[in-house]
């Protein structure tokens, strides 16, 4: 142990002087050419509503990002979506349920079975505020078919079945790793962070803020509620008077429901008034600065905590599941091996090492091209001592941004020393220049 | 109180949602350049009524004021020309007046959809593919349409792409396997 506490603090100490040194020798504006990876600053994490396909979710995001901007108070902002399904079993049952519905219905109004077929119509009543398609179809008709509201109600009614389901037992931990390993991952690297919600992700919102919220001593996340139908909140919210769907719950006798704040004039943009971009982020309707002004008042309200570790052009974080030493070791190209004994390779650093329980450990590659090494990048676990037994999580995140790999595995026997050189491999990580000459990261 | 949400919850929405349909004739100007409702024909003999669900099909897919899909039982459906973008689909886009560089993204969030209807679902990496893919397909519509009209392009092609049983009951199954999953903006975003 006495061995492994020197190495990591000869390593704390080389790496303070170098990056004194670098902040003496270097002026900003070089700093930055010499940096390609976003400098410390913001994390927008956003919790999609209800019903929300990825492409739907992304989409959501975007709106956000729109709304919100790449920079606050002078530094960058990104956004991470957090995904929630409704129904979260692989299988997708719900979703079989609902196809059920629409062509039970779509058979009972049109017995040649055309409407049935069509599962646009589907799509178009489950996720399209304007329900384009069905609007059309009534336009065509000679005499509109009242009977076709029948068929939006049906599977409207479906997707209430399952998300009530969900209501009357919301999550009360974040169970979901790669959603917990993020968190870890921001904290550590001291990023300040914002959850937004919608709707749905209201619910899996508030175990994640109390969740990172003990990862900081600082005040350094904060969270904004839009139309939230979870009992409680952690922050400002917004709910608007024509929220067809989460008001519905008040005259329920359902009061926990937040209060209304805003009003609103109806819009054929979006009949239920509880959508993301058509309700609460329209251009031509005031919930738009509403959200606005309450995520800027959780970014005012963020304070910059320490960071434990570097931002890299990839990080690698190592986590496990109780007491005991598990190691992260990085084998990069040129033939460094970093580790707790050699926390300094040739292109990245172990900055944060744990010898006693859970983590993390945190390995991140240079941002600076000119130290950044084009191949591949070896990632491995080693059962240091006490951990057998443990399950071991890592994951690896991409400054370029996309979906950080995670990979979740038995930490095997105790091997303490003779482990060192041939840990378990866990993944590998491929750095290359484009066409371009854009450096760019994938990982399997 | 369980009760209440299991019961009371759906009737709720139902009621408010039945009066909410009731609206918009006109149905907006989605499904993109497609054109709004028939109305009536101008001049000539009185046009025959289209009163069942079936007739008003015909007479929108008739008129190509509803693309005609591709409802064949194969999840990739026709590509003859092997760009991964169904051609129904791809005839569909290419009518717009639209520019190329729109149209050109909502062809790669097609692509991307019919990807994620393929894809092994025990391939970790395959499906990490498809999302960072996705993630890419929907920046470059929102890099190449004005504010406002990004997401509905990005419903509009969600919904003829996954336009049959089998596809949705696929699709559906992919965005599962991406329950609890993160997926973070591009630095920079690539078009090609």
């Amino acid at each position: 142990m006495a061995k492994r506490i020197h190495a990591r603090l000869r390593s704390a100490l080389l790496s303070a002087a170098v990056l004194l040194a670098m902040g003496l020798q270097l002026p900003a504006a070089q700093a930055a050419e010499d940096n390609i990876c976003e400098a410390r600053g913001y994390t927008i994490g956003f919790f999609n509503g209800v019903w929300n396909t990825l492409p739907q979710a992304i989409d959501g995001r975007m709106a956000l990002q729109e709304l919100l901007g790449d920079e606050y108070n002078s530094e960058p902002v990104e956004y991470e979506n957090f995904y929630n399904t409704t129904g979260n079993s692989n299988d997708a049952t719900m979703a079989q349920d609902i196809a059920e519905v629409f062509i039970q219905r779509a058979g009972e109004l049109d017995s040649s079975g055309a409407l049935a077929e069509r599962f646009e119509y589907l799509w178009d009543i489950a996720s399209d505020p304007q329900r384009t398609l069905l609007a059309r179809l009534q336009a065509t008709l000679t005499a509109p078919i009242t009977a076709l509201e029948g068929l939006y109600t049906a599977i409207s009614t479906k997707v209430a079945e399952s998300w009530s389901r969900l209501l009357s037992n919301p999550p009360t931990a974040l169970n979901h790793t790669q959603h917990r390993l993020t968190i870890d991952t921001l904290a550590t690297e001291g990023q300040k962070m914002l959850f937004v919600a919608h709707s749905q992700g209201n619910l899996f919102v508030n175990p994640a803020y109390d969740y990172a919220k003990t990862k900081f001593s600082t005040n350094s996340v904060a969270v904004a509620h839009i139309a939230p139908a979870s009992l409680t909140t952690r922050g400002p919210h917004v709910l608007a008077d024509i929220d067809a769907v989460i008001n519905g719950l008040r005259a329920f006798g359902w009061n926990s429901v937040p209060p209304i704040n805003l009003t609103l004039p109806v819009s054929q943009k979006d009949l239920s008034g509880h959508t993301l971009v058509d309700t609460y982020l329209d251009a031509s309707r005031a919930g738009r600065a509403r959200v606005k002004e309450i995520a800027t008042q959780g970014l005012a309200s963020l304070v910059t905590p320490p960071a434990l570790g570097s931002r890299g052009f990839f990080t690698t974080m190592l986590t496990w599941d109780g007491e005991g030493d598990v190691d992260l070791h990085t084998f990069e190209p040129g033939g460094a091996h970093v580790f707790y004994s050699n926390m300094r390779g040739q292109v990245g650093e172990l900055d944060v090492d744990n010898v006693i329980a859970n983590g993390p450990e945190h390995y991140y590659a240079s941002c600076n091209p000119a130290q950044l090494q084009e191949g591949t990048y070896r990632i491995g676990i080693n059962n240091y001592a006490r951990a057998t037994g443990r399950t071991a999580t890592v994951q690896v995140t991409f400054a370029q941004g996309g979906q950080p790999v995670t990979r979740v595995l038995g930490v095997g026997a105790e091997r303490g020393n003779s482990g060192n050189n041939t840990p378990i491999p866990v993944l590998t990580v491929n750095v290359s220049k484009d066409a371009e000459g854009k450096f760019k990261a994938t990982a399997q | 109180m369980k009760k209440l949400w299991k019961w009371g919850l759906p009737a709720l929405l139902v009621a408010t949602m039945v009066s909410a349909c009731g609206g918009d004739g006109n149905g907006g100007n989605g499904g993109g350049s497609t054109g709004g409702g028939s109305g009536g024909e101008p001049g000539g003999s009185n046009p025959p009524p289209v009163t069942t669900i079936s007739q008003a099909i015909a007479k929108l897919e008739g008129s190509g004021e509803m693309p005609v899909l591709d409802r064949s039982a194969s999840l990739a459906g026709t590509d003859a020309n092997a760009d991964g973008v169904r051609d129904d689909i791809a005839r569909h886009i290419d009518g717009k007046s639209d520019t190329q560089v729109q149209k050109n993204s909502l062809k790669s969030f097609s692509r991307a959809l019919s990807t994620a209807m393929t894809v092994d679902l025990a391939d970790q990496n395959a499906l990490r593919g498809v999302a960072n893919t996705m993630n890419t397909a929907v920046s470059c519509i929102w890099k190449a349409y004005p504010s406002g009209s990004a997401s509905p392009m990005v419903r509009e092609i969600e919904k003829l792409t996954v336009n049959t049983r089998a596809r949705y009951d696929a699709y559906m199954k992919f965005n599962s396997a991406m329950d609890g999953t993160v997926l973070k903006n591009e630095k920079e975003v690539n078009c090609g």
